[in-house]
């Protein structure tokens, strides 16, 4: 009996599911995983298995996202802030992201899918061993293009922009660029994201309200998304109501387009010395 | 034949979901501004009755006015609903910039309904600057615009590279905005509008800011803000642990 109310409710969300991509999908959605600690309490589990199951339902969402067709997701994973967690915490995440990463190294299907793995954020604030397994995922990826899956790791925003600022001022100070080349698009080409599109859509889960120093520079056109569930709890139907609703306003948001001027020279010999900086640390 | 046949009828059902979900917005705005038409207005409210019972009231609140029309009126109610409240500071965002252009306007409309011993230190005015040796209640306002945004940032960092300063860390980063910025940063937003996105909004001051939706600022009643005031009081911050 249970599994005809099963496979009649697997129909109905395939149903949805076509219903839906009948009409515009966000490109890039980012989500704020929040609330597995709070699950893990309301059903009396370990924290630690409420981080498991926060990480099942990444994978799932994820599996969502591409039959939808969006094709980058960015995902928070942890923040410098949560640095601040107990120890026996902080080590957990970090066991639970060495041994996903370590997973993913030899996930064939990563690679048969053309799914590019990028981590961003002060990956010098992690352990040595955790820095090369994510040089490792990203290298592996990096000529994936089908879809992007970015992972924010040890990030925060404001860290994002110092450092982009950062760069720039040397680069002004070296010659390299001139004062007057520093504008929006290039502090945008100067972020941890500075290779992917930003975000038509950002989901937070759990009920907060608030964005936790998460892709605050690249979400000024996104559609906003705060849902109660908490995070292991996240189902389908929520992302679908999220697109749903991104459908209602996606055409005032493209109203305020932003349009990526063109880039003299100077300033794109500088961003590809950058890159290929950046490559070289990896 | 089949696959064309399941495709015309997903489109009806997309096409028949938006239409009724259009139609339910419509009746329920309809519902909404009936319901508003019989609420009083009180321009002057008893702060002790009302805002009481709050735990904690925000230091700096900032309105997105979002793709609407800036209300004077509406405006003008909540600079003077944010001073009974003891809500220091409220900023006005509006990044098609027609607040800033008609600020003259909301200036008069808040000096017509305050009383005599509030004092509103308007920050777009140079001479606005404040004293001190105010009796009575105060509060300082702010029309931002989308140049104090991205742009705020832009400009800190050329102005960084002209100095000879090395030592660019997110604290010297954040002094520098704040001196711009002028205003401490927002914890409480109020978005208005049915797209809730932030249309440009200062990026660096809104790490934790709580972001409560409100479908429109027009008309908005006394008994909605103390309810936004009420969520936001609820609001538990853990900043990371």
């Amino acid at each position: 009996m249970f599994w005809i109310l099963q496979w009649g409710l697997q129909i109905i969300e395939k149903f949805c599911i076509n219903v839906i991509k009948c009409g515009p999908v966000p490109k890039h959605v980012a989500f704020i995983m929040d609330g597995n600690r709070r699950f893990a309490v309301k059903n009396k589990m370990q924290l630690s298995e409420g981080h498991f199951r926060g990480f099942d339902k990444l994978v799932e969402t994820l599996q969502w996202c591409l039959e939808l067709g969006i094709t980058e997701v960015t995902v928070y994973a942890f923040s410098i802030e949560n640095f601040k967690r107990s120890e026996e915490e902080v080590g957990t995440l970090m066991r639970l992201a060495t041994e996903q990463l370590q997973k993913l190294l030899s996930n064939e299907v990563i690679m048969a899918e053309g799914v590019r793995i990028r981590i961003i954020g002060n990956l010098l604030l992690l352990s040595e061993e955790l820095q090369k397994l994510c040089a490792q995922v990203v290298l592996k990826t990096k000529d994936n293009d089908k879809a992007f899956v970015n992972v924010a790791f040890a990030y925060t925003s404001r860290d994002e922009i110092a450092n982009a600022a950062r760069i720039i001022v040397e680069g002004v100070k070296s010659g390299e660029i001139k004062n007057e080349d520093v504008d929006e698009d290039l502090i945008g080409n100067c972020l941890y994201t500075k290779n992917g599109a930003d975000p038509d859509v950002i989901v937070r889960t759990s009920g907060e309200v608030r964005f936790s120093d998460f892709l605050l520079w690249q979400i000024s056109n996104s559609q906003i998304c705060f849902i109660q569930v908490l995070w292991p709890e996240f189902c389908i139907w929520d992302l679908l109501v999220c697109v749903f609703r991104y459908q209602r306003c996606c055409n005032e948001l493209k109203k305020r387009g932003n349009k990526r001027k063109n880039k003299n020279e100077r300033i794109q010999t500088f961003l590809d010395r950058l890159e290929q900086q950046r490559l070289k640390q990896l | 034949m089949n696959t064309n046949f399941a495709i015309v009828i997903y489109r009806v059902f997309y096409f028949l979901l938006h239409c009724v979900f259009t139609k339910f917005e419509t009746l329920q705005a309809f519902y909404k501004s009936q319901k508003n038409k019989l609420c009083h207005e009180f321009a002057l409210v008893n702060d002790k009755k009302h805002f009481g019972k709050l735990g904690k009231t925000p230091t700096h609140l900032t309105v997105l006015l979002g793709g609407e029309e800036p209300s004077p009126k509406d405006l003008a109610n909540l600079i003077l609903w944010c001073m009974a409240a003891h809500i220091t500071f409220i900023s006005f965002y509006d990044y098609k910039g027609s607040l800033k252009k008609h600020e003259n306007e909301l200036h008069l409309v808040v000096e017509k309904k305050k009383a005599a011993t509030d004092h509103v230190i308007w920050h777009s005015h140079p001479d606005g600057a404040w004293k001190n040796g105010y009796s009575g209640r105060k509060i300082h306002v702010k029309v931002l615009s989308e140049n104090d945004g991205k742009g705020g940032v832009v400009d800190l960092t050329k102005k960084l590279a002209r100095t000879s300063e090395t030592d660019i860390s997110i604290e010297s980063f954040d002094a520098g905005l704040r001196e711009q910025f002028e205003f401490p940063d927002p914890e409480l937003a109020v978005c208005c509008g049915k797209t809730f996105c932030l249309y440009g909004y200062p990026p660096w001051q809104i790490r934790v800011t709580e972001f409560l939706n409100v479908d429109s600022h027009h008309n908005i009643t006394f008994n909605h803000f103390v309810n936004l005031l009420q969520i936001y009081a609820k609001c538990e911050q853990r900043f990371g642990k």
